[in-house]
């Protein structure tokens, strides 16, 4: 509850010190997510060889239902995106769900997308997936205690093996590190092939 | 993001190593919760710095805002109903 405020608080501060440019425009020559992602990984690689267990336990406990869980992911942003798409009259349903099934990978859905549709989708694709992202990094915390350890999963949609990884450990606790890298798997592969088969 | 993989292989056997250490792994721990709390910062600060994300925040902007919210929201709905009906069993062993 208190660090959700608190992650809240730090991105909306680095939003405003940049867009109000109280921060030298040389210091965005890089991306530093880049450079603190593989230091939180490491950490999070410590914590669970600290306790070998935490890797087998989910496998052992869940067995074949891990595969659920990213097919309920998938399967629920596309019905959202269904629905979503009756009550938004100016883009097309299939548009709404292509820029939808990135699940938060924005570098890829918004490359495929400038392609396939247009550079106005392919923008909405980099927005929309970013949002995903952003959204799901805020709402971490709060997910995992009001709607069960599998929501944060869930709402980081591609990114659970990537950015939000140390967070969904840090909230859910190390035995959902090993569902959570195995969902991001399977929801990155599914990225590329729910668009190529909707501009088939 | 096999960098990524190979750090977080790395850090298990290093944390396999030092598991006798008690000691330190509740300091890693908020460690990590502060270098969270510098990644949602430095996300904030090339978010602000993006103009193709700044300057379309009205608009096709707008949209593709509610899209990524609406549908995250979609997954959640679905993941908390799976974990309410099948995975409820197990919530004892978190953690």
């Amino acid at each position: 509850m208190k660090s959700s405020i608190i992650i809240v608080l730090c991105f909306l501060t680095g939003v405003l010190l940049s867009y109000f440019q109280c921060i030298p425009a040389f210091l965005f020559k890089y991306d530093y997510s880049i450079y603190i992602l593989p230091i939180m990984m490491f950490f999070v690689g410590m914590s669970i060889g600290a306790d070998l267990k935490s890797l087998v336990r989910p496998i052992r406990q869940y067995k074949s239902r891990i595969i659920l869980i990213p097919l309920s992911t998938i399967t629920g942003t596309l019905l959202a995106c269904l629905l979503l798409s009756f009550f938004m009259q100016s883009i097309p349903l299939r548009e709404t769900v292509a820029i939808g099934s990135g699940f938060g990978y924005y570098s890829l859905s918004a490359i495929f997308l400038t392609q396939l549709a247009g550079s106005d989708i392919g923008m909405m694709a980099l927005i929309s997936n970013m949002t995903r992202e952003i959204f799901a990094l805020l709402a971490i915390p709060l997910l995992a205690h009001y709607c069960g350890k599998l929501a944060p999963i869930a709402a980081a949609g591609a990114t659970s093996i990537d950015t939000t990884l140390p967070i969904i450990s840090q909230a859910c606790g190390k035995d959902y590190v090993v569902i959570s890298v195995f969902h991001g798997i399977i929801v990155d592969i599914s990225v590329p092939v729910i668009i190529s088969l909707l501009y088939l | 993001m096999f960098i990524v993989m190979a750090v977080m292989v790395a850090g298990i056997i290093i944390g396999h190593l030092l598991r006798k250490k008690k000691a330190i792994f509740p300091i890693i721990g908020k460690i990590n919760m502060w270098i969270i709390f510098l990644l949602l910062f430095t996300m904030g600060l090339s978010t602000g710095h993006n103009q193709e994300i700044m300057n379309n925040l009205t608009g096709l902007g707008a949209k593709a805002i509610i899209i990524g919210i609406i549908s995250t929201c979609g997954s959640i709905l679905a993941a908390t109903l799976l974990y309410h009906y099948l995975f409820k069993d197990s919530k004892k062993g978190s953690k």
